[in-house]
């Protein structure tokens, strides 16, 4: 599992980084969205157990820490998360207000009309 | 007494949110927007008289046993930090009532302010870093909302990038937790601290100190990722401007302080070579930044970077001496540089520019606002007996004391074309000849100048005590486990 974890980020890295070279605002913002993403799953993997149960202690199968998964890094997360949704509405607010007062949400020609 | 650490995080809080519901009522928004931060200033008073005597505070939020759950915690640096957030922050508001004309978009200013200043004083107090992560964006996404102000394109366009890099900032944020999380599995700082000293500086964990300092030397605009700082400082509204150099970009050189005194001891000294290239490199970048500029606020912003090298070198120097001058250097920076910039937008709310030769002849047309700004550039320029000569000299005497003489020589030259840029700035605002005319500003703004501009002569002429107060917070922070200790033996 571990080696596909580490590709799924790969790739998500490398999409995100090519996103954010674009021209296009919207183009930009995804880009930052997928950053954002790998590196959630990068620290979900820093929790990981090859085998590791939920982290969910159920009767009977007794104490055994060593069994379960990091809950805390899930925990951190979640965190991560809401902050890149805030983040990225905040960004799309920007973007939908410079296309209103230029019509355009292409990043060179907003360049140009600034002169 | 430790009960007032949430004081700092949660006051402005809970002000920000009852201004936001009271913005109809522009007048008793103000009133309740001063007496916060003026609540404020109290509350950091009280904490660093607590910690004056060389005891810290400690305060668990959510009752967690020591490593687990989130600590508030207070030293000397903490303290110094907040008494001057709370009263930079509070400077640049009250100038911010006489700047902003009564229709300008104040009914989302004030709450503004009071949700950066939550995320600015949760990063000085926070013990746990995801929850310094936490404060981080809470700060940011306020400053992106005050930088993009007045929504017109220049603000919109340096908002947009200023957020972007900041998110980049933020995923290797994220990533260094990870990195980290991986190898020590905690995020208490204490904690950090102690399991890096026994993992040693190996590879991974040099990497994982580098990926934070290139985190944090990002939001303190250090070389090469200074980037955004001139069009941040000078396109942004005054005030946010001058919050931005005297506050902001310190809440960076504090994290990186944090980091080399205490989280990543080991993996720092590894690291001083690149620290002390990237802080020389700042300083020189930011001194010759400012020879083409013809706009007096893009001059004060290339001179913050060249400071903010000046207190990355005193940083990188990884001595107690040094860090006392950083320290040093930071407290006088923060008013200085802040001064200096509302004193800017005073000269441009009373000429309608910012351009220098535009300006010309304020030494006449407006004498009391080019004198305020003569103390700043005297002090900058390192002319004794203001604040500025000082924090450079005990710089330059910790770098020779350590045995960098070429290093240390090249930082003192760039101090000399920094006396040359500082000169010709003021030359050319206060005695050429410009057609601008000088209209008329509140008495307000006025005071808030001056009252920061006072602490350059008051630091200066009264430099012996701030210069024993900076040993006393260096020589808490350079012995990490005095903190690690004492988190421990608190719960």
């Amino acid at each position: 599992m571990t080696w596909f974890i580490s590709i799924t980020i790969g790739v998500l890295v490398a999409t995100g980084a090519y996103l954010i070279m674009q021209r296009r605002v919207i183009q930009v913002i995804l880009g930052f969205s997928l950053l954002s993403h790998a590196t959630n799953l990068m620290i979900v993997a820093s929790g990981w157990i090859g085998d590791g149960l939920t982290p969910i202690l159920r009767l009977g199968r007794g104490l055994k820490p060593d069994a379960y998964v990091d809950p805390l890094p899930q925990a951190m997360v979640l965190t991560a998360i809401v902050i890149s949704f805030a983040v990225t509405a905040f960004l799309l607010v920007l973007a939908l207000d410079v296309y209103r007062k230029f019509g355009t949400d292409d990043l060179d020609k907003i360049r140009r009309l600034k002169g | 007494m430790s009960a007032i650490l949430p004081l700092p995080v949660v006051l402005p809080l809970l002000t920000g949110i009852g201004l936001f519901m009271i913005r109809h009522r522009q007048d008793l928004q103000e009133r309740l927007s001063i007496a916060s931060l003026a609540a404020n200033l109290v509350a950091a008073l009280v904490i660093i008289r607590a910690v004056s005597g060389g005891e810290m505070l400690f305060h668990r939020m959510g009752m967690w046993p020591f490593p687990y759950g989130i600590i508030l915690a207070a030293d000397r640096l903490t303290g110094t930090m907040l008494i001057l957030s709370a009263a930079v922050v509070g400077a640049c508001v009250v100038f911010a009532l006489g700047y902003l004309a009564k229709n300008e978009r104040r009914d989302v200013f004030h709450p503004l302010i009071h949700f950066q200043l939550m995320g600015i004083q949760g990063v000085f107090l926070t013990g746990d870093l995801f929850n310094l992560f936490v404060f981080f964006e809470v700060m940011l996404i306020s400053t992106y909302a005050l930088m993009s102000f007045y929504y017109n394109l220049d603000q919109l366009e340096t908002a947009f990038k200023y957020t972007c890099l900041n998110l980049i900032a933020s995923a290797f944020f994220l990533v260094g937790i990870a990195l980290l999380y991986a190898q020590v599995g905690t995020v208490n700082m204490a904690d950090i601290a102690l399991k890096v000293r026994e993992l040693g500086p190996r590879p991974l964990m040099v990497l994982t100190a580098f990926v934070f300092f290139f985190v944090f030397s990002m939001k303190a605009a250090l070389f090469p990722m200074h980037l955004w700082l001139p069009s941040a400082h000078a396109i942004s509204p005054t005030h946010i401007g001058a919050i931005l150099a005297g506050v902001l970009v310190k809440v960076g050189i504090y994290a990186i302080i944090r980091c080399a005194t205490l989280i990543f001891v080991g993996p720092f000294e590894r690291l001083q070579p690149i620290i002390m290239g990237v802080a020389l490199a700042t300083i020189v970048w930011g001194a010759l930044g400012t020879l083409p500029q013809t706009s007096l606020k893009r001059i004060l912003a290339y001179s913050t970077i060249n400071q903010l090298g000046y207190i990355a070198f005193g940083i990188s120097l990884l001595s107690p001496l040094g860090m006392t001058a950083a320290v040093f250097y930071i407290v006088s920076h923060a008013f200085l540089k802040s001064s200096m910039l509302l004193g800017a937008g005073l000269n441009q709310k009373l000429t309608g520019t910012v351009n220098l030769d535009e300006m010309g002849g304020m030494m006449k047309k407006a004498p009391y606002a080019s004198a305020l700004l003569l103390v700043g550039f005297l002090s900058l320029a390192g002319i004794p007996p203001l604040n500025g000569f000082f924090s450079k000299l005990f710089l330059l005497q910790a770098g020779f004391i350590k045995g960098f003489y070429l290093t240390t020589g090249l930082a003192l030259l760039m101090g000399v074309v920094s006396l040359y840029y500082n000169f010709t700035t003021y030359q050319r605002m206060a005695w050429g000849t410009g057609g601008a005319e000088a209209g008329e500003a509140s008495p307000i703004m006025y005071s808030s100048v001056s009252f920061l501009a006072a602490f350059a002569v008051i630091f200066g002429l009264g430099v012996s005590w701030l210069y024993r107060w900076s040993e006393l917070v260096s020589a808490q922070i350079t012995q990490p486990d005095l903190y690690i200790s004492a988190m421990r033996s608190a719960f």
